[in-house]
């Protein structure tokens, strides 16, 4: 044969790699992400008409423990039905044996695109505090997230937010049951389901249908996804006890990733009170777990409170602050005070003489 | 003139070969001289044009002078104890491979300039090329590894693409191998990549029969792949290793 062109060669790399798929329902386009375990690809759904991200398992990565990763990982997201988190609509297994699912198509950019922009504080503080909201929810059904970064938060353009890659997520009442960690690896794809350009005009390949199954289905294997000791999370997001390996992680320290966040989406920011925020991002991240916030419910009223110019419970006021945020909140009715007395004491003055 | 001249067939033409190989890497170790030679072949196929291509790219040698590298490289590499110096815990045989062919060079070259002075000639060590693997710091030769790895994977890809097409012949479906040449072998230089409706149109075949063509030369070409990557890696890590960058979307 005549030698492979580097364009043919590229696309080979691709299309072999590449879900031979679902031609029953998914027509599989173009890669989103790709990381250690997997890919995402956007796919479109025939049956319902749309289109949607499929997250599977490289093939390199395929044996039972990395198929349990995948299929625990769509399990837990389906489970958490909230608008802050991505769901999941369907889960089943290619013909050469790798585990998918598929999720909605997230549009909006990630957090870490919120970040560099020039939204203004208000702006910033709601995407925020609608984060909290997910995670919080996501606690509230016993699942931690450990690895919230920039990159696994989508904000739409109006402002909606959604946590991705529940990849190395946490089950804690799994755990409590079965007495036993139930962490993953720090295998995860760490890829992520948001909106890419369209595809080219190539079509993308059709095929034998997938062995696709129900999550009920998928909840049958039982090999174990643990790994103690692991180190699960991203360096500079996770919590120290997550760095150190520590089986026993729980909600905060998503609280001490969400203090990171908190830290970077407000910044050095002169309309926002720098000593209160500060206090609650140094509380959020405190190295000991029993100094921060209990719960990310907490973390939110503080921030709620700092927006709305109260004293926040990370911080503990001198006088002076007290009087000066207090005449910040109230500064309109203040004015209005002094000017009133202004002109009483004018009216005096003129009067008498 | 580039580095991928086709003026030489010293790796071989295709061949039809099982499904399932031995990992050539080890057999090179065998104590029985035949199986040594066949899995020298084995290597031979696959490094051939991706070692002359290095000697050309780095070594700025005319086509003649690589050739002979080439060969004398793989001349070598039929000595029981050629590969002493490999250890599959401590690097890839592709990178020990080419720090091998590297060392083989520098040291054909150094000897050439002795012969000039009239000096005399030893051969290189193999281990040596071994701990350059160890303790090679990152250098900018890396471009040179990407170059290297990028002809390593097409050779891999062309020999799969042979066996494939043998496979087709074997099995009367010349149809699927078109239709996989027309699609997947498409030089997007040349234009846009035809549909599946064009192809469809041009062999008389129904899109979906396109569709299915495609699907069973894509799954027989990843078991080919596999199987040519198995005759060159050391054991299964190194072939997970190996097979989740070349299938693994990395860039090329």
């Amino acid at each position: 044969m005549s030698e492979l062109s580097d364009s043919a060669l590229r696309h080979l790399r691709g299309a072999l790699e590449r879900p031979e798929t679902i031609g029953e329902r998914y027509d599989v386009a173009e890669e989103l992400g790709r990381g250690g375990m997997g890919a995402v690809f956007r796919a479109y759904d025939r049956e319902l008409d749309r289109d949607v991200a499929i997250k599977v398992l490289a093939r390199a990565e395929l044996d039972p423990r990395a198929t349990e990763r995948l299929q625990r990982e769509a399990r837990i997201a389906a489970r958490l039905e909230h608008p802050g988190i991505v769901p999941v609509y369907d889960v089943g297994a290619l013909d050469d044996g790798r585990p998918y699912y598929v999720m909605k198509l997230v549009a909006g950019a990630r957090l870490d695109e919120l970040i560099a922009s020039e939204r203004a504080s208000d702006e910033r503080i709601d995407v925020f505090l609608k984060l909290c909201d997910a995670v919080a929810y996501a606690h509230a059904r016993g699942v931690v997230h450990r690895d919230l970064k920039p990159e696994n938060v989508r904000v739409g353009a109006f402002g909606e937010v959604q946590v991705l890659d529940f990849g190395v997520a946490k089950e804690l009442g799994a755990a409590r049951a079965e007495g036993r960690e139930q962490a993953v690896s720090i295998a995860s794809t760490g890829s992520t389901a948001h909106e890419h350009a369209p595809s080219s005009s190539t079509p993308g390949p059709s095929s034998t249908p997938p062995r696709s199954s129900s999550l009920a289905r998928a909840q049958t294997s039982a090999v174990p996804a643990t790994r103690a000791g692991a180190v699960v999370g991203t360096p500079g997001w996770m919590a120290p006890e997550q760095e150190r390996g520590e089986p026993d992680v729980d909600a905060r320290a998503d609280v001490y990733a969400l203090g990171r966040l908190l830290h970077a989406l407000m910044g050095p920011n002169p309309r926002v009170p720098a000593r209160r925020l500060a206090a609650i991002v140094a509380r959020a991240t405190a190295d000991a777990r029993d100094a921060r916030y209990p719960t990310v419910e907490a973390l939110a009223a503080d921030v709620r409170r700092l927006r709305a110019g109260e004293a926040v419970s990370a911080h503990q006021e001198s006088f002076l602050e007290r009087a000066l945020r207090v005449a910040e909140r109230h500064q309109t009715a203040i004015a209005i005070v002094l000017a009133y007395l202004a002109l009483r004491i004018l009216f005096v003055f003129y009067g008498r003489s | 003139m580039s580095a991928r001249d086709h003026d030489t067939e010293l790796g071989g033409r295709g061949r039809a070969f099982p499904p399932t190989r031995a990992s050539a890497v080890r057999e090179l170790r065998a104590d029985a001289p035949d199986r040594r030679r066949a899995a020298q072949e084995a290597l031979v196929r696959a490094y051939w044009k991706p070692c002359f291509a290095h000697a050309r790219a780095k070594w700025s040698a005319s086509n003649e002078d690589a050739k002979e590298f080439v060969q004398g490289f793989f001349t070598r590499l039929l000595t029981p104890d050629a590969l002493a110096g490999f250890d599959p815990a401590r690097g890839r045989f592709r990178t020990f491979l080419r720090a091998a062919f590297d060392h083989h060079v520098q040291h054909e070259r150094e000897a050439a300039a002795r012969d000039k002075r009239g000096g005399g000639r030893a051969a290189a060590s193999f281990d040596l090329a071994a701990h350059d693997v160890a303790d090679r710091a990152p250098t900018p030769e890396e471009e040179l590894d990407a170059r290297f790895r990028r002809e390593w994977a097409r050779r891999l890809f062309e020999l799969a693409i042979e066996g494939l097409e043998a496979r087709c012949a074997e099995l009367d479906k010349r149809a699927a191998f078109e239709v996989f040449t027309r699609y997947d072998l498409h030089d997007a230089e040349r234009g846009p990549r035809p549909s599946y409706a064009q192809i469809g149109a041009e062999l008389a075949l129904p899109e979906t029969q396109v569709t299915n063509h495609l699907h069973w030369a894509r799954k027989e070409l990843r078991a080919l792949v596999y199987a040519e990557l198995r005759a060159i890696t050391a054991d299964e890590h190194e072939l997970a290793e190996e097979a989740r960058w070349l299938l693994g979307g990395a860039d090329a």
